[in-house]
């Protein structure tokens, strides 16, 4: 039976790809600096310095795509964070509101007549409904 | 008949008093048992830490322009962004500018992170005992606004101030569990590709480049006839910018233990939001909040 195919990992190959750039960037440099070339010309070392120098852009190149890929792994888990962060500022503002909302309400007329009235169970009926409204 | 009035609304307060705490105890039994302070204190630490974050994702470009820079020989007194003539470095600096693109988008990633620890601390951090007292103050204004008697007027202020602590401190445990296990692993994930992004792009490979084409840049300066002054010299400054990277290092390191003792902490308060009682949360995430702490100053040190 043929195996599963290994799902293409972006950011993983754009690493590797870096990482071998990188690393042909630098055996350039240590070749031309190495004093081992033979006859090698000021303009030779010039070009091996250029060739080095475009290594190393590809290799920038790949390191970005590399982190672009990342960050594109982890959108949707910041979309949601988002969305939540958003719900509990809203929470919030609803805490600030709902005090003085209660202390509004209950110094009305509802349950400032039950406490006048003495009527416990009429109490916490508003109560229970000031309750429910803050809940939903 | 005064004294009759006021014996009266004593009654009715205390026999009030002792319905809202029944009720208190037994929603908030219901409620769940997340203390909102040491909620408050590690996420206050979080926000720090992703906060401590943008300068070393603003590094990325610019450790990728000092190792263009270093291409530029001792003596030439140029800067890669001014060698518009050499296509290699034109091209040079264009990869600095896609990879600061990239770390800019990592920034916005830490400031989203950031964004909803701020939301959930100060979530936490609502005084509900100071909503009672402010919301009895109003009602006993109002109250008195609307013809109540001095003695009706106390009472109302006293049973609303204890009925908007109860309120709103049952909503807030309530909406406090939710928002922290809504997002239990997208925190976790986002932790981790940060993490990556620092270690796999900054560390091993920016910096590491960097300090490799630094260290060439004074190989190719180097004479073998110079005097031992200038030889000394050249030593002298190569081990500074040899510092200077190094420092950086340390930082990075330092945001990479944070942000996984962030991720390792909230985890744990997530999984155990809806059953951990309310003594043990300081317990659980003190460790992290003391661990994050000593690491954000070591963090800030290089950037």
């Amino acid at each position: 039976m043929a195996s599963a195919p290994v799902p293409f990992n972006s950011a993983d190959e754009a690493n590797q790809l870096a990482r071998l750039f990188y690393t042909l960037s630098q055996t350039v440099d240590d070749l031309r600096l190495g004093g081992t070339l033979v006859d090698a010309t000021p303009a030779d070392l010039g070009r091996l310095k250029d060739e080095a120098q475009a290594l190393d852009n590809r290799a920038h190149y790949f390191t970005a795509e590399a982190i672009g890929a990342t960050l594109l792994n982890i959108q949707s888990d910041l979309a949601n964070i988002k969305a939540v962060t958003a719900d509990a500022k809203t929470q919030l503002g609803t805490l600030n509101t709902v005090s003085k909302v209660i202390a509004i309400a209950t110094a009305g007329l509802g349950l400032a007549t039950a406490i006048a009235a003495g009527d416990p169970a009429a109490i916490l009926g508003a109560a229970n409904a000031l309750a429910t409204t803050v809940a939903a | 008949m005064e004294i009759l009035d006021q014996e009266i609304m004593t009654l009715i307060r205390n026999r009030t008093r002792v319905v809202l705490i029944v009720v208190t105890i037994s929603a908030l039994l219901f409620a769940g048992c997340t203390t909102p302070d040491a909620v408050s204190k590690f996420c206050a630490s979080a926000a720090t830490t992703l906060a401590s974050a943008k300068p070393v994702f603003a590094d990325m470009k610019a450790s990728c322009m000092r190792a263009a820079d270093s291409r530029e020989a001792i003596g030439a007194f140029t800067a890669a962004a001014d060698d518009k003539k050499n296509p290699t470095m034109v091209d040079a600096v264009a990869s600095c500018n896609d990879i600061g693109k990239q770390g800019d988008g990592a920034a916005a990633a830490a400031a989203i992170l950031s964004d909803y620890f701020s939301a959930i601390n100060a979530l936490a951090s609502f005084g509900t005992a100071k909503a009672g007292t402010d919301a009895g103050a109003l009602a006993t204004k109002t109250g008195a606004a609307l013809g109540a008697n001095s003695a009706a007027q106390t009472a109302i202020g006293s049973i609303v101030g204890d009925l908007a602590s109860f309120l709103t401190s049952a909503y807030q445990l309530k909406k406090l569990e939710g928002d922290l296990t809504r997002v239990s692993k997208n925190i976790s994930d986002v932790s981790d590709g940060l993490v990556k992004v620092i270690q796999n792009n900054y560390l091993d490979q920016l910096l590491a480049d960097e300090e490799q084409k630094t260290a060439v840049r004074y190989r190719e300066f180097y004479r073998s006839d110079f005097s031992p002054e200038a030889k000394v010299m050249l030593d002298d400054r190569w081990r500074a910018d040899e510092a200077a990277i190094q420092a950086k290092r340390a930082s990075a390191q330092s945001l990479i233990s944070a942000l996984q003792a962030l991720s390792k902490g909230f985890a744990n308060l997530a999984s155990n939001a809806h059953s951990l009682k309310a003594a043990d949360l300081p317990g659980l995430l003190g460790p992290y909040v003391a661990q994050i702490q000593a690491l954000i100053p070591q963090i800030q040190k290089a950037f």
